[in-house]
């Protein structure tokens, strides 16, 4: 150690006159800049987004994110062997080591300079960026970089982060050339580790891998989520650095893996030993933690917006009732209390938006909420960081999928496809940590498995049994023991599972099975079946809300929603039925249609008043919906052929953004249906109409009365059968 | 006597089967020029490698000035000098950058690197890439940066190779120089008898290995001259006998044409021939049986007997 001190200074001076002429420092750095330099080229003949004064860090980010993802490795890789190769190929060892100098000194100072160049590269790129949007700044101010603020502590962070994930590349394909004392052989491995790291990592395995260090800082580019500077990847990054340094510097000194390692005994006992040490404080930081509950329930955050926003408030889902109304103070908003809430699934509501959460009792939730320009950022922190992460980002596969290619496989190997199903989903829930390696709670975990197990079941009850009866018409139905046991594990009755819609997809699609389509029946076994009164009263809410929509009847329908409501006893429910149905009953034909007011591409002002003697057809679109884009054509084209004086056809776009609408718009000017725009307020029109997914097609009558609130699509034949039923044919005059 | 390098019973093995050094014991004393000599594959590359460290022998049994090797690396390079096997160089740097790598290394002043060209030969190329530089270039830069930091002892690698002869006798005047003037210890390694014979003060001779002989280069002349026979062809030498023994009365009659006398070194031959001429004896020829060369073959011949039985 003292002779380290002593010479290192010597060998590093040494070894950076080495790197002289060689011209790798240069063809680092011309590396690093080439993709700002190319980016910000390419920015000249970018269309023009959104401005926002986000311009600058996200240029920086994705600078960063390009050069890390692969460029960077390899040329790390590139780095360490050429330094290393530059004394295998002369025998320059033997110069250097008969030098009073240390071998440590000798090992360490080269990796040193590796060290630093590829820091240059990292400070190269920054500087790079942020020149680029310097430059941008004048020559395409449309861009806003003049608006934008660089986040300068998050960038080095960033760098900081970067560099240290190249240290473990450089400290493991160190070794290896040193080991391997050729060019070729320790370039194509290291090449190699990087790409089988790529597409591992693209694939989901391995957690982390010394090749895709930097990889996986930059697909964790935002940092830890509880504020720490370093990721534990980049943690464990650091710790088998170290190691490898030291592992190298043994191969190095004693010339030969055996010597190194092997013989004598007491090499290979302190190799163990040093090895098991790094892997205990590996292991160490790579433990996932799981958060404890906090001493109270704390709900709390901040808001950045441009519109003050007075309060938030915290919905339970799925009937919205608001649990907490918290008030907003200087952007900040806090709210403790000893009052119990349920373990579940929240919405967090502020100003427009609203953002899903897991909590439940005794939990600490932070919400960070910014509205700068653009699409509005929401991030969660607290005591339930893991499960709302795993809820956004946990790995989803479509079970519905499985459902629809049943038809043809044998009914055990549908079972057997569906407990594989279970079995993944369970796998990568256990598995499941943060970027900074903090596990979902146990509590969660057992409600995922239910809701795993919920699933499967109602996909086994609706699908297998008729696939068992195509295959063995005449045996009894059977479920196989798998499945009986997954049912064995989770209960119709499961309050506590109550805000997951897959849960109650479960219960409705399982009594649904057994009633048939016996309305009265199905909700009498809803009603039986059930025993905790809130869970009970939700699931009828949404029984009953399907019941609305199907049933045209509307003597039928306030008959059925009046036996229900006579059973169900929770507040929410029983007003958001009644709203239901009333609406229905408005909106179902007779009613008188709304008087909406919209404006023409001429800039008139047009109402549905003023089409009373008319018969009207209504279609309701946004502009960039693709099923409406689809459909217009063919309510064109009908509209073509079927010309009456007693006949309009409208097209009432719900466009917030009048240009967009106009540039669609004047494309029609053409045809027969009549373009406008609503001036109504967007959530009137929308109640009034009953509007959900674009686009749909009303037809009112002369009267100013609706006829069909629900029109089928234009392209589907029943369209146009229903026109010509219900408008009277003297009004056609076909051509 | 002080000596500048020690080995007791040096070892080492490169595989399993075969000792390329084997119980060597070396006694290079302090000021002297120690001609390490023997054929290719003898051992003498790996014997300095075990004296710089650059292998590590299993035992500590290799002393340098009367300190341990292994115990005082790296400052033991502080006052030695080396060139192992070819001079490694760093190939995209000048001459003179190889030097200044060195000059950082060693804690030299960077004004001495200019004498060091100088003496090399070298000013003129100091500022081109070695890449560029001919193999006997390469050699007197190597020379160059091993003395660079002017060590009590130098430890060379068959330094003459892929030196022209004009180059060979200047780096052999260097070395008697370096030696005589500054008193320097140089051991150096040559598979060439005639090279050790005209510098060195002491010679070790290596074969297979195994130290064949060590000594001073008297002694060696001593006893390789020791069985070494001057040979007259004369016709009818029975008559010219008795005038040659007046002056040489060792000699004897060896056949109806030779007459044999003992020899005691090369030079001695010529003196002979003078003599002869005087005396008017009608010498048909004369040479020399045995002396340095037939000895050190015949040293290696007996090492290869021994190997094969
Ligand atoms: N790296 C090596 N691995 C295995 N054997 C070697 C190695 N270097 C040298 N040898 C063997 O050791 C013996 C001595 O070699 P060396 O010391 O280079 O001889 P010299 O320098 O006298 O010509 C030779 O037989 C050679 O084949
Ligand atoms: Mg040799």
């Amino acid at each position: 150690m003292k002779n380290f001190l002593a010479t290192h200074n010597k060998a590093l001076k040494a070894e950076w006159l080495k790197l002289h002429h060689s011209g790798m420092l240069w063809f680092c750095l011309a590396a690093a800049a080439f993709i700002p330099a190319f980016h910000t080229l390419v920015s000249f003949f970018e269309s023009v987004g959104d401005l926002s004064p986000e311009s600058g860090n996200k240029m920086i980010q994705m600078d960063f994110q390009i050069f890390t993802n692969f460029f960077f490795p390899v040329f790390v890789v590139i780095v360490v062997v050429r330094l290393v190769y530059m004394e295998h190929r002369f025998d320059t060892w033997k110069l250097v080591e008969t030098q009073p100098v240390s071998k440590a000194a000798i090992y360490f100072s080269k990796w040193e300079i590796a060290a630093f160049i590829s820091f240059c590269c990292l400070l190269t790129l920054l500087v790079v960026a942020f020149l680029g949007g310097l430059i941008l700044q004048f020559g395409r101010p449309a861009l806003g970089f003049d608006q934008s603020n660089i986040n300068w502590g998050h960038a080095l962070q960033a760098l900081t982060r970067f560099w240290i994930a190249s240290l473990c590349i450089i400290s493991v394909q160190y070794c290896l050339t040193v080991l391997l004392k050729s060019f070729a052989l320790p370039m194509s491995i290291g090449l190699v580790a990087i790409f089988a790291g790529s597409f591992a990592q693209a694939l989901g395995y391995m957690n982390w891998w010394p090749y895709s260090a930097t990889q996986i800082t930059s697909d964790t580019y935002g940092g830890a989520p509880n504020g720490e500077f370093l990721l534990s990847h980049e943690k464990i990054s650091l710790i088998s650095s170290l190691l490898f340094i030291w592992l190298g510097y043994q191969l190095y000194r004693r010339k030969s893996f055996r010597k190194a390692f092997l013989s004598p005994i007491k090499n290979m006992v302190v190799a163990v030993a040093v090895i098991a040490v790094f892997a205990l404080a590996i292991s160490a930081v790579n433990k996932p933690t799981v958060l404890n509950r906090y001493s109270a329930t704390v709900v709390a955050g901040e808001i950045k917006s441009a519109t003050p926003i007075a309060q938030v408030l915290l919905l339970r889902s799925p009937m919205m009732d608001t649990v907490m109304t918290i008030p907003v103070v200087n952007d900040h908003f806090h709210l403790k209390t000893d009052k119990q809430i349920a373990t579940g699934i929240y919405y967090l509501k502020a100003g427009s938006q609203a953002r899903r959460l897991f909590m439940g009792n005794k939990d600490s939730v932070y919400v960070d909420i910014s509205f700068s320009e653009g699409e509005p950022k929401i991030q969660v922190s607290g005591t339930r960081v893991a499960e709302n992460d795993y809820l956004v980002n946990g790995k989803r596969t479509d079970i519905e999928i499985l459902g629809q290619y049943a038809n043809n496989v044998p009914p055990s190997n549908f079972a057997d496809d569906l407990m594989e199903y279970y079995n993944d989903g369970i796998r990568a829930l256990e598995t499941f940590k943060t970027s900074d390696r903090i596990k979902p709670a146990d509590d969660f975990i057992e409600l995922r498995k239910k809701l795993f197990a919920t699933q499967v079941l109602a996909l086994a009850d609706g699908v297998y049994p008729k696939i068992f009866a195509a295959y063995f018409p005449n045996q009894e139905l059977q479920f196989p023991e798998s499945i009986n046991e997954l049912r064995a594990g989770v209960s119709l009755n499961s309050p506590e599972l109550i805000s997951f819609p897959e849960y109650r997809r479960y219960v409705t699609s399982a009594l649904r099975e057994k009633a048939g389509i016996n309305d009265s029946l199905y909700f009498g076994m809803l009603n039986d079946s059930l025993q905790d009164p809130y869970t009970r009263d939700v699931i009828i809410y949404e029984a009953a809300s399907t019941s609305i929509v199907r049933l045209k009847d509307s003597i039928r329908r306030n008959t059925l929603i009046a036996g229900i409501l006579l059973n169900t006893k929770t507040g929410i429910v029983n007003t958001k039925l009644t709203e239901a149905n009333q609406r229905a009953n408005i909106l179902h034909g007779g009613k008188p249609a709304h008087d909406f007011i919209a404006e023409a591409l001429n800039g008139k002002q047009k109402r549905r008043f003023d089409f009373v003697g008319k018969y009207l057809v209504v279609e309701f679109r946004d502009a960039g919906c693709a099923p409406c884009k689809k459909e217009s054509p063919f309510f064109e084209s009908l509209a073509d052929r079927l010309t009456s004086p007693k006949l309009a056809f409208v097209s009432l776009s719900l466009d917030e953004d009048k240009k967009v609408w106009q540039t669609e718009a004047n494309l029609k000017k053409k045809t027969k249906v009549l373009q406008l725009l609503s001036k109504d307020d967007k959530g009137r029109i929308s109640e009034a109409y009953g509007l959900g997914i674009s686009p749909r097609f009303v037809l009112i009558d002369p009267k100013g009365n609706i006829i069909n609130p629900h029109l089928p699509s234009p392209s589907e034949p029943e369209f146009e059968m229903i026109l010509q039923k219900e408008i009277p044919s003297q009004g056609f005059s076909d051509d | 006597m002080s000596f500048a390098i020690e080995t007791r019973d040096l070892n080492y093995s490169y595989t399993k089967d075969r000792r390329s050094v084997n119980n060597l014991s070396l006694q290079v004393p302090t000021g002297s020029i120690y001609g390490f000599l023997g054929p290719n594959g003898a051992g003498k590359t790996t014997t300095i490698r075990l004296l710089t460290g650059m292998l590590l022998s299993d035992k500590d049994n290799v002393f340098i000035q009367g300190k341990s090797l292994q115990r005082n690396l790296p400052q033991i390079f502080n006052s030695m000098g080396t060139l192992i096997e070819m001079p490694s160089l760093y190939l995209h740097l000048t001459g003179k950058e190889n030097l200044r790598l060195i000059a950082t290394m060693r804690g030299i002043h960077r004004n001495r690197i200019d004498d060091a060209l100088q003496t090399a030969g070298l000013a003129g190329a100091a500022n081109k890439k070695t890449k560029q530089y001919s193999l006997g270039m390469k050699q007197r830069l190597g020379i160059a940066m091993a003395m660079l930091s002017d060590p009590e002892l130098l430890i060379l690698d068959e330094p003459a190779n892929g030196l022209d002869p004009t180059g060979i006798i200047e780096v052999r005047q260097l070395l008697v120089k370096l030696n005589k003037e500054q008193g320097k210890t140089i051991f150096v390694s040559s598979h060439l008898l005639g090279e050790v014979e005209k510098t060195c003060t002491h010679i070790g001779i290596i074969h297979h290995g195994i130290m064949r002989y060590n000594g001073t280069l008297e002694q060696m002349k001593a006893s390789a001259y020791d069985a070494a026979d001057v040979i007259l062809k004369v016709q009818e030498a029975e008559h010219w006998l008795p005038q040659i023994t007046s002056q040489y009365p060792l000699a004897k009659v060896q056949g109806r044409d030779e007459i044999t006398l003992p020899a005691t070194s090369r030079e001695e031959v010529t003196h002979i021939n003078q003599q002869l001429v005087r005396m008017n004896i009608p010498v048909a020829g004369i040479q020399l049986r045995g002396g340095l060369e037939e000895w050190f073959m015949h040293i290696i011949d007996q090492e290869k007997d021994k190997q094969i039985l």
